[in-house]
Parts: structure tokens; C-alpha cells; sequence
């Protein structure tokens, strides 16, 4: 006899034997006990499996939904990729820390809780607390983001109903430094065990699916810019604004190559690690979150010159003897009048100059004559193809914001105003990619901010290299012959322009005294690898003598300032004579 | 024979359920083992993540500046500027290398993109 016979089966008994009963009657072979037994045996074991899954099923069916193990538990990937520099620094990390809940219902002394979570954060009023807690909700956050020390301070108040939640807090461990670039985050989708870690801003917004992408952990996002240059040009920057006494500030470098941004800097700036709140009215020109090199479009003045000029050479525009336009072509710098709007020449320069000289002496007559004899529709090309009519495409979230103004009705007088940099509003970044594509060979280039393993990143052709190498001659010529001479050095050969835009006065046309001092630079003047733009705000510099707010006085020593120290770190040697100072 | 047949199959039962049973057991302690090792590595990954933000925060350029500023005495550190460019004739010979620094330096002296740092 087996372990399991019928006659034990208990419950199953009287079943077994009618089954046993039937088979017997309908079979006519004689009755074999053994096999009996065995059929029994397989058919016990069926009902076994049987009953299993059946019990299983009605546990599963009868149970509540809380405690069946599967329940959804919304979770979120609270991890980021890190940032770094171009040379690995970390620029961005996450660390962890914790979110500060409350079960009230779990409470046993709300008012000890909510009057020691008072003394720890001084936002929250220990009455208001304990009332909410009274009101015996079953859940309640505290706080989103609480630092280790609270944390044992919460823990050391000895009460129940208080409970953290794991997190990870966004770090920029350099504080300020190159904090509109990297923007900023903030939490997402939220649980108790979990968080989503967003991007608000800079760079950290605009590459959010790469930051928040699981599969991307252990690469960090390497950014273009060189810390070291980047805090030497913040410091630079900052001295400036307090030396001229500017309300803000923008520096940009970029390699003319392939567009690497190594350094943008923005003033004021602000703390990402505790990032301002986003006070909207009058932002541009008193919000520190304002990145204006990125986001600003600025009318920016005889900075723009240089491009009608580059037109005229490059398309041969013939000039009044129908020859086409060299630098030594005549040019008339008389003051004329279009619309009923006076367009001056440049003072304390005769009637007739050259168009190497609308450039080096800043002619405004000259520059619009230019324009206007190659025409809206041309102009209009030409700036497009330099990237001066769309957003810039730099991987920055405020990068869409700086889309360029200019007017609907674009015919002379509009042409003649664009030649020296009224009219059309361009970010400094554009004037950055601009200036890249004159003077490194020819082709535009599109700023970016993540390391490209390209020394050039070549796009479509804007000029001829000739008409390049001449325009790199006519900005050396600036500072030789010109508005820029303060950026004569030593040691390098700075070649730029420089531009002195009257602010404009809504409503009222443009303020008399209020300025964006502009320098466009490129160095080494003979062999060109960087652009550095260098714009202030509503600068004013004194002599001892008297006040001046042009661009030759605040901006082109800035930026002498800025080349002279960050130049040898890009590891240029000085090429300019010892003691010449040219 | 047949009691040896039933004997042997409920043995070879026994032991096929003991088979799937430490297996089983294997397999389970083998997941708890990978879960424990992927909490190190999160845990482990974490402290680096705090030592790196430590490292980047002790070596932000502002720090080093005030540091080299305070021990100047001893680390004598001073700014790169344009003076900080040497001449490759400035390089003073040893005594009887002429011969190699002939060779060497008519191509240093013609490639100075070959030893200008970068």
C-alpha cells in the first residue's frame, strides 16, 4: 500500500469510492488492485496541483491590493550625469541628501514635532505646523531638500510621525563660476523614495534628456569651457564693471575654428546652488538670472560695420569709379540725410576717406553708403548667411530666447541704419559666430559649448579667404591706426572693432548717454584662433578730466586686459616685439 | 521487480526535487548576493560622487588662489604670463652635447609648433 490510498483521503472518501464503484462497473476486464492504486495514486496527485492553484488563485483574487506585493510604486531615475570641463573638472555632481515628510496620524506629541521643526527652519511658524498636523492627514511634506546637519537636528527633536526620503541634490562645487551656463534644476516627479531631477536652465535644461538619461551614467557631459579661463574672465569682468561702473557685462571667447565656446561669461550672476527666484518684471536689466550674452539681443553698434564692408569686397561691388571695392577705395564720410533721418560722418575727418577707413575711424556715413549701394535684399542675404536672422543653435536653454529683432519694413533707411548696427538686435553670441566666419578663413561656424573632436567644424562658405585675410588686416588696423588703440600690447596683435550703441529708450527712441560698449576682437591678429567679445553696460570711464562712455575707453581695455592674461594660458606666445607696443 | 522500478523512480523523484530545491535556493541567494553588490556599487558610487564634489569644491580656482596667495613664501607660484615664453637658444648646453643638440635643435629651432605648449 502507498502513503496515499483512497480510504485515507479523508474528505475525498465517499468521491474516491463512487469513482472506484463506476470504474469497476464499466470495465470488463477482471479487477487488478495494483492498478486500482496506481490510478488512484495519479489522480490524488492531480488534485493536489490542482487545489494548489486553485488555493493560490483565491489568495491572490481575496487579498487587498495593498498588500499583494505588486502594488504601483511610483519611482523616478533621481540620478544625473555629471559636468565637467573641457580638461575633466567637475562642473556639476549630485549628492545625496534627503526630502522631510510627515505621517500626523503617526504623531504622539504634534506639538513637540512642530515646535523643534520651527526652531530648525526659521521659514515654517510652529502653530501653523502643529495645525496641519491636528488635522490628522495621513501624509504631508516638510521640506523638498533639507542638509545632513538638519537632518540630525530633525532626528535629535525625538518624536515619531517624521521621516526622510532619500534624494539627490544637484552640486556645482565652484559656486558662481559659470552659473547662467550651467542654469540650474529642480525636482520633477516626486515619491517618497525617489524624486526626478529636472533642468530649469543653461545647460542643464537644454541637454536634459542626455543628463537624465540612465543608459548615459559614467559619461559625464563635457563642456568646451576651460575653467581656469573662465574665472580669470569672470574676475576680469567683474573688475571692469566695478571700475566703469557698468550695470552688466558680457565676455564671450570662442575658438574661431570650430566654434567652442571656452568662456562665457555674464554680470551679475548668482549662486546655482541656491538659485534666485525668477522675478520676471523688468528682467533683462536687473535680474542676475539674465544671461545676456545667450539671451540679450542688443542693438550693438559699429561692431556691425565690418559687414557691409566684407560684402562689398567680397561680392566686388563696384565703387564710384565702377571698379570693384578695395581697402583704399574712396568713400564719402559726408553726413546725409535719408527719410528725414540725418546719418553723420565721423567728426575730424575729412569729407573723403577710404573704405579701410569707415572701419579703422568708424564712419557711419560711410558704412551706409556702403549698404545702400549693395542694397536691402543683398544686406539682408549676407546677414542671413552669417547666422544674424535665427536663434543661435548653442546647446543653451536661453539659446532659443536670443532670437534677433529686426524690422518688418526693411528698405533704405532700415539698410543704412543695419550697415552701423541700429536697427537689427543680435546676441553677443551672435556677433561672436559673425566674426568667427570673417576672419577664420571664410565659413561660418556654430557656437557651441560641448567639445567638438574637430579642430574645425566647417560650414557653408560666407567669404573668400582673400576677402578673410583682409578683413583680419582691417581689424589689426583698428587697433594700429584706430578706435581701439588702448588695446595695444606688448606682446600680442589684437586686432577688433569696437562699437558704442546708444541704448534704446522705449517709446522715446534712444537714450542720449546710456551706451553698450561693445569690442569685437581677434588674436593673434596674425593667425587668428579666437574671438573675444567683450560688452559692457552702460559703462563710463574718467580720465581725471572728464567722462566718457565709448567703447575705446571701457571695452578695449577690458578686453586688453582679459587677451593679455588669458593668452599665454592658451598657450600662444607673444609674437608682438618686447617694448614696441603696438 | 516492479517495487525496485517504484523505489527507484520515487528516489529519483526525491532527488530531482532536492535538485530543483537547492537551486532554487541557489538562484536566491545568488539574486539577494547581486542585489547586495548593486547597493555597494550605488553606495560606492555615491561616496565617489561626494568625493569628487569635495575634490572640485578644495580645488575651485578661487581657493587656490587665496592658498598660493598665503604660502607664497613656500610654493612661489606666480601667474603664466608672456614672459613666461622661453628661447630654445636660452636652453644652456651641457658640456659636450654639441653634436646631438646640432641635429635636434636645427629641427626645434624650424618646428617651434613642436615644443610651444598648447
Amino acid at each position: 500500500m502507498t502513503a496515499v490510498d483512497g480510504r485515507q483521503a479523508g474528505t475525498a472518501d465517499s468521491t474516491l469510492s463512487t469513482i472506484r464503484a463506476r470504474i469497476r462497473n464499466s470495465s470488463n476486464q477482471p479487477w487488478n488492485s495494483r492498478t486500482e492504486t496506481r490510478q488512484l495514486l495519479i489522480l490524488v496527485c492531480f488534485l493536489l496541483v490542482f487545489l494548489v492553484v486553485a488555493g493560490r488563485i483565491a489568495m491572490i483574487i481575496w487579498s487587498s491590493p495593498a498588500d499583494n506585493g505588486s502594488t504601483y510604486k511610483p519611482s523616478y531615475w533621481s540620478d544625473r550625469v555629471p559636468i565637467v570641463d573641457r580638461n575633466g573638472i567637475t562642473l556639476a555632481v549630485n549628492l545625496p541628501t534627503d526630502a522631510l515628510y510627515a505621517h500626523p496620524r503617526e504623531m504622539t506629541d504634534p506639538g513637540k514635532a512642530a515646535e523643534g521643526l520651527a526652531r530648525i527652519f526659521s521659514d515654517l511658524d510652529a502653530d501653523e505646523l502643529e495645525e496641519r498636523f491636528n488635522r490628522q492627514r495621513a501624509f504631508l511634506w516638510i521640506k523638498r531638500k533639507i542638509t545632513p546637519e538638519q537632518k540630525q537636528a530633525v532626528q535629535n527633536i525625538g518624536t515619531t510621525g517624521l521621516h526622510f526620503g532619500p534624494r539627490k541634490s544637484r552640486t556645482y562645487p565652484n559656486g558662481k563660476l559659470a552659473a547662467h551656463l550651467l542654469g540650474g534644476t529642480t525636482y520633477g516627479g516626486e515619491a517618497v523614495s525617489s524624486a526626478e531631477v529636472v533642468g530649469i536652465a543653461g545647460v542643464e535644461q537644454a541637454m536634459n534628456e542626455y543628463l537624465s538619461n540612465p543608459t548615459a551614467e559614467g559619461t559625464p557631459l563635457r563642456l568646451s569651457i576651460d575653467v581656469r579661463l573662465q574665472y580669470l574672465i569672470e574676475q576680469k569682468l567683474a573688475d571692469a564693471i566695478r571700475a566703469f561702473e557698468a550695470k552688466r557685462g558680457t565676455v564671450i571667447l570662442m575658438n574661431i575654428h570650430n566654434g567652442e565656446i571656452l568662456a562665457l561669461a555674464s554680470e551679475p550672476d548668482f549662486d546655482p546652488n541656491d538659485r534666485p527666484v525668477f522675478t520676471g518684471a523688468n528682467a533683462a536689466d536687473a535680474s542676475p538670472l539674465f544671461f545676456d550674452p545667450v539671451q540679450g539681443v542688443f542693438e550693438l553698434g559699429s561692431v556691425f560695420k565690418v559687414f557691409p564692408v566684407a560684402q562689398a569686397l567680397d561680392e566686388g561691388l563696384p565703387d564710384s569709379r565702377g571698379q570693384p571695392y578695395t581697402q583704399d577705395s574712396a568713400v564719402s564720410n559726408k553726413s546725409f540725410k535719408i527719410s528725414g533721418y540725418k546719418i553723420s560722418g565721423t567728426e575730424n575727418l575729412g569729407d573723403d576717406i577710404t573704405l579701410r577707413e569707415v572701419i579703422t575711424r568708424s564712419s557711419n556715413a560711410g558704412a551706409a553708403r556702403i549698404a545702400l549701394k549693395l542694397g536691402a535684399d543683398r544686406q539682408r542675404e549676407f546677414l542671413s548667411r552669417l547666422g544674424f536672422l535665427e536663434p543661435t543653435s548653442v546647446q543653451l536653454a536661453e539659446g532659443s530666447l536670443g532670437s534677433p529683432l529686426w524690422p518688418k519694413r526693411w528698405k533704405q533707411l532700415e539698410t543704412a541704419t543695419i550697415a552701423f548696427g541700429h536697427g537689427l538686435a543680435v546676441s553677443p553670441l551672435h556677433l561672436a559666430a559673425g566674426y568667427a566666419a570673417l576672419v577664420n578663413g571664410g565659413y561660418r561656424v556654430h557656437p557651441t559649448i560641448l567639445t567638438t573632436d574637430a579642430d574645425e567644424e566647417k560650414g557653408p562658405r560666407v567669404i573668400s579667404e582673400a576677402t578673410s585675410a583682409e578683413m583680419v588686416d582691417m581689424l589689426r588696423a583698428v587697433v594700429t591706426e584706430g578706435t581701439a588703440s588702448q588695446a595695444k600690447s606688448a606682446f600680442y596683435a589684437i586686432g577688433g572693432k569696437t562699437g558704442t550703441a546708444n541704448k534704446p529708450n522705449p517709446g522715446r527712441g534712444y537714450h542720449k548717454d546710456k551706451v553698450i560698449a561693445t569690442f569685437a576682437s581677434v588674436f593673434p591678429a596674425d593667425e587668428p584662433r579666437y574671438v573675444l567679445i567683450v560688452s559692457l553696460n552702460e559703462a563710463t570711464s574718467n580720465d581725471g578730466t572728464r567722462w566718457e562712455n565709448s567703447a575705446g575707453k571701457t571695452a578695449v581695455p577690458t578686453a586688453l586686459v582679459i587677451i593679455s592674461e588669458i593668452a599665454p594660458m592658451l598657450g600662444i606666445r607673444p609674437q608682438v616685439a618686447m617694448g614696441s607696443g603696438r | 521487480m516492479r517495487l525496485y522500478q517504484f523505489l527507484l523512480s520515487l528516489l529519483l523523484i526525491v532527488a530531482l526535487a532536492w535538485w530543483a530545491y537547492s537551486e532554487v535556493n541557489a538562484t536566491k541567494s545568488a539574486i539577494a548576493e547581486v542585489r547586495q553588490l548593486k547597493a555597494d556599487i550605488a553606495h560606492q558610487q555615491e561616496l565617489l560622487e561626494l568625493l569628487e564634489a569635495e575634490w572640485a569644491y578644495l580645488t575651485r580656482p578661487d581657493r587656490i588662489e587665496s592658498l598660493v596667495k598665503r604660502y607664497f613664501s613656500v610654493v612661489q607660484l606666480v601667474p603664466l604670463t608672456a614672459l613666461g615664453f622661453g628661447d630654445i637658444r636660452s636652453v644652456p648646453l651641457r658640456n659636450g652635447d654639441e653634436g646631438l643638440f646640432d641635429e635636434e635643435s636645427s629641427l626645434l629651432l624650424a618646428m617651434p609648433e613642436l615644443w610651444i605648449p598648447r
